[in-house]
């Protein structure tokens, strides 16, 4: 015993060495993508303070686009305001208000802390469950989809980025509704990449990509981007679409977590017709 | 106290500078500078070896802490620390008496391939644990040889930075 302590002391430098990266690597095992430890992140009171902080003065500097993109969607919605259509008969329709509820609801959000330089992009936003946030909500901004959030504290919520290379998200092309996953595959901010659609599928540069509302994250026809570019890897029968984000990441300021309230529902049933089929 | 002033005061800049400002910077789709390492290259030379593991533990998990990246960072500068002494044994002469491992003690040579080699061995275990996987191998290798030189240059910036002021002031 004693000669083992003598050992662990006369080499008590390389033991604290492996002690000590034993720990970061428990750390980094029980932090990852889906179970992260809320309490030492950028949710909690104390990071999420000093971030903010710090984003109200940052904030000055991109003043003037921000504002501007605000006006921009201002005027879109107020040409969805009701007193904007001609209403030619009184008949009211609402896609998802057969039981007389809101589907969707929209909460407004300031981005406090954001990534793009990682392969593995989160992102704070400043309002948490006092709001009703929870995880798995989807989070856009007015450009498009922008991330799901994961993790929740009071007055806090962190998201994961498109940005992320563990992200898989389903998409469409609006023009002909063919459905592919995006993932993003950490070479570029601007870039992502749709997989899955087929080859006699006819695409075209510029096409639009939106969210095809299959998952009950994002609701269908989210703006994700166009395409740039696209190939045909050799002795495969789909497309490598490559896609311009229509969010600019490193300029997001402002940004919206919609609840879907049938979100548990749907869940629900799904799960329950997996189980019942097996 | 005195003695111990310096290092606290670069402490609290750096990873202030880093978090607020560097971790936001991503030039060139792939670099990415960590300046904070800087702190830990620049503890003095008699530190215990075991005081320097510690001190380079908690550096690290306070990067992480406002990153969220919990034990990268962390488990980056433990590395760094533990590999510094054997970098110090190899890149500088034992007869010479150093004061501290900084740009005027060490002159320009010696100084960039000590805190070089370190910061090398910081980004790129920091970048392979980030990305935890061999796909992407060598785009991950581009991305940590830029950023790590990316970082030196800072350094040094940071460095006669320092040193013009103080040049000015006497």
């Amino acid at each position: 015993m004693r000669s083992l302590l003598r050992f662990i002391f006369r080499y008590h430098f390389f033991f604290l060495f492996l002690l000590l990266e034993s720990v970061c690597f428990m750390l980094i095992a029980g932090n990852n993508f889906f179970q992260r430890a809320s309490i030492v992140n950028t949710s909690s009171a104390f990071t999420g303070t000093v971030l903010t902080a710090f984003n109200n003065v940052e904030e000055y500097f991109s003043l003037r686009r921000t504002n501007r993109l605000l006006a921009e969607e201002n005027a879109l919605l107020r040409n969805h305001q009701i007193e904007s259509y001609l209403l030619s008969d009184t008949m009211k329709y609402l896609k998802y208000d057969e039981l007389h509820m809101v589907r969707y609801e929209y909460v407004p959000a300031k981005v406090v802390n954001n990534t793009v330089n990682r392969q593995k992009n989160y992102i704070t936003i400043n309002r948490g469950s006092k709001y009703g946030i929870a995880p798995d909500m989807a989070v856009i901004s007015s450009n498009g989809i922008v991330g799901i959030v994961i993790d929740v504290t009071e007055n806090f919520s962190t998201a994961i980025s498109i940005l992320h290379i563990d992200t898989k998200i389903s998409a469409k092309i609006r023009k002909n509704g063919y459905i592919g996953s995006l993932t993003w595959d950490g070479t570029s901010k601007n870039m992502g990449l749709l997989s899955d659609i087929s080859t006699y599928v006819t695409i075209s540069k510029g096409d639009t990509v939106v969210t095809s509302g299959f998952s009950t994250v994002f609701p269908e026809n989210i703006m994700v981007g166009q395409i740039e570019d696209f190939y045909i890897p050799e002795g495969e029968n789909f497309f490598k679409i490559k896609v311009r984000f229509s969010t600019d990441f490193s300029n997001l300021s402002f940004a919206y977590v919609i609840k879907n309230h049938l979100q548990k529902e749907q869940k629900e049933l799904e799960e329950r017709s997996v189980a019942k089929n097996e | 106290m005195n003695k111990y002033f310096p290092h606290i005061g670069r402490f609290v800049l750096l990873i202030l500078f880093q978090v607020l400002i560097l971790n936001k910077i991503y030039l060139f789709n792939m670099i990415n500078p960590f300046v904070y390492v800087m702190f830990l290259i620049m503890l003095p030379f008699e530190t215990p070896g075991w005081i320097l593991l510690i001190i380079g533990f908690f550096t690290g998990l306070t990067i992480d802490i406002f990153s969220d990246t919990l034990g990268m960072h962390a488990a980056a500068s433990v590395l760094m620390c533990f590999s510094r002494p054997i970098v110090q044994r190899y890149v500088l002469p034992r007869e010479q008496d150093y004061v501290q491992p900084s740009l005027n003690d060490l002159g320009l040579y010696r100084f960039v391939s000590f805190a070089g080699i370190l910061v090398l061995i910081h980004h790129f275990s920091l970048f392979y644990i980030e990305i935890f996987r061999f796909q992407g191998f060598f785009y991950t290798m581009v991305r940590v040889l830029a950023s790590s030189v990316f970082s030196i240059g800072l350094i040094l910036l940071i460095l006669t930075l320092i040193n013009i002021s103080k040049d000015r002031k006497r």
